[in-house]
């Protein structure tokens, strides 16, 4: 009786996590698995405590604690390599496994754009539509960073998937990250990407501030922009219609994005819907962000995370997002010029997307300067067309890049 | 494989090449389509425009509407307005203060209305624009 007692204990010991990392602590780098979880809490930590996107960075955080667990089993890197065969992945795949299907199958990015469209609202773009000029410039980021990229020595799939985070969109970086290096072989995975442009987003307080003084003078700084013109509901309606009518006929990679974004804003527009428009901007969001964040933080393993390769993301990731605040406010300066002086530079800025927080941060700078100036709904015109912006782009990489 | 622009093979070699077709061809067409989409959403905004003022013009005027009497402000002491306030300012803070009276059942009176040295947007303009950022 005793001896089955230690038998089986002596066997719950073998098969512990405990005992798998500290007996290939350095054989097997069971200390990385440590590092892993280390990362993990610092993540929670910074979701938690300073509010860091807790709404995506937690439950990445999360999914980054399960996946580093030894045989947890919960997330298979091995079953999404080469051809993908998504019935043996139902068969034999863990929970994550399974969700992340989603990311894999690219069903989850347009589902947030969705909810995204849904709670959009696009009058201070429709009232001032060269706010579209702001959101296309702040594009530079993506397009400068693959230069970066390509000097960092990375593959052009692994170039595009870096740059988009440029774009300062969760769901577009998921997305084309996810389409890019589909393939498997890479040394950069979408769980890296995603968690590169998440952490960058909640940072742009810190980040776009100092670009935006440096580029800018005094005199500009303190311009007051006019009130804008109400928009029309007829208006409101044929905006969603047109955008995606104008950007699937040029870039038909970009429909899946821009599609169900304005699909969603349509819904929210038409005012005959309420019952889906509710749907998509809290039920069917917060599913999808829950499933999109465990399993993406689920790719980040020891592996992808450890090596020299992701000090290259997380170094160009932060260029991409300085290029598109700089190149935005640099367009933002050459409006101020042809409208003399009519145009706040500092709303180009916001151009980037990371939607409130870029045109928040337009406000912010603005109101140091002068206490009673609003940019906040100017700031909101090229901020919503930086979403669309990003995914124009978005559908540009892809077309361009093979994969 | 997708389609692509280029009609590329899936590995690429990162040449000066190609890297500079990819950063030209993404500005530009990422341009060209938001260009697009400013010349349709201006001219969307002025075909609107002409429309619903076209429903104006020929919605039949209203002869029925009765010119508002004046206050009885017979009583009232005016309070000293400096220049270039509106009267609006003057209607809404004399409004503030008969409400405040009202239910402190003190009587409060207005003497004057100065300009702060800080330039101001108007209150309703204020409002407007709290408004309308209170959701961001």
């Amino acid at each position: 009786m005793i001896y089955k007692f230690l038998q089986t204990l002596h066997d719950m010991i073998l098969e512990s996590g405990i005992y798998q990392i500290c007996n290939g602590f350095i054989a097997d780098e069971g200390y990385k698995i440590i590092i892993m979880i280390l990362i993990s809490f610092v993540f929670m930590y910074l979701a938690i405590a300073k509010g860091f996107e807790p709404l995506l960075l937690l439950p990445i955080s999360f999914g980054i604690l399960l996946t580093n667990l030894p045989d947890a089993a919960m997330y298979h890197s091995y079953l999404f390599e080469g051809n993908i065969d998504y019935g043996r992945i139902l068969h034999e795949g863990g929970l994550l496994d399974i969700l992340y299907m989603g990311v894999k199958l690219q069903i989850y990015p347009p589902l947030i754009f969705l909810g995204i469209g849904a709670m959009t609202d696009f009058s201070p773009l429709i009232a001032n539509p060269k706010s579209f000029i702001l959101g296309a410039a702040a594009q530079g980021g993506i397009f400068f960073t693959f230069i970066g990229a390509a000097l960092f020595g990375f593959t052009a799939q692994e170039a595009g998937a870096i740059s988009i985070i440029g774009g300062a969109d969760g769901p577009t970086a998921i997305y084309v990250s996810s389409k890019l290096l589909g393939g498997g072989g890479f040394d950069v995975e979408t769980g890296t990407i995603a968690l590169a442009a998440y952490t960058y987003m909640a940072l742009v307080p810190i980040i776009q501030p100092p670009i935006m003084k440096a580029l800018t003078t005094k005199k500009e700084r303190l311009v007051r922009m006019g009130q804008l013109r109400p928009v029309s509901k007829t208006e409101k309606i044929i905006f969603p219609i047109a955008v995606t009518v104008v950007v699937t006929l040029i870039v038909p990679s970009a429909a899946p994005l821009v599609g169900m974004l304005m699909f969603g804003n349509l819904l929210k527009e038409s005012g005959c819907c309420d019952r889906l428009v509710k749907t998509a901007q809290n039920e069917l969001m917060n599913i999808i962000t829950i499933f999109l964040g465990i399993s993406v933080g689920a790719t980040t393993t020891a592996e992808k995370i450890i090596n020299p390769k992701f000090g290259g993301v997380i170094v160009l990731g932060v260029l991409a997002f300085s290029f598109g605040t700089a190149s935005g406010v640099l367009f933002g300066k050459l409006m101020y010029l042809a409208t003399r002086g009519k145009v706040n530079p500092l709303i180009g800025s916001a151009g980037v997307s990371a939607v409130p927080m870029a045109a928040r941060v337009s406000q912010k700078v603005g109101q140091q300067y002068d206490p009673t100036n609003y940019l906040l709904m100017h700031a909101m015109g090229p901020n919503v067309a930086g979403v669309i912006g990003s995914a124009v782009a978005a559908g540009v990489l892809l077309n361009i890049i093979p994969y | 494989m997708s389609p692509n622009l280029l009609l590329l093979s899936k590995t690429v070699e990162m040449t000066p090449e190609f890297v500079a077709a990819v950063v030209i061809t993404g500005f530009v067409l990422t341009f060209v389509c938001l260009i697009i989409l400013i010349l349709f959403v201006q001219f969307l905004g002025k075909l609107v425009n002409k429309l619903s003022k076209k429903k104006i013009l020929n919605q039949p005027k209203n002869n029925g509407a009765v010119p508002a009497s004046k206050a009885d402000a017979s009583k009232a002491v005016s309070p000293v307005v400096s220049d270039g306030i509106d009267d609006e300012v003057v209607v809404v803070i004399t409004a503030a203060i008969a409400a405040m009276s009202a239910s402190s059942g003190k009587k409060l009176v207005l003497k004057s209305i100065s300009k702060s040295a800080t330039p101001m947007r108007k209150p309703w303009a204020m409002a407007g624009l709290q408004e309308n950022t209170k959701p961001f």
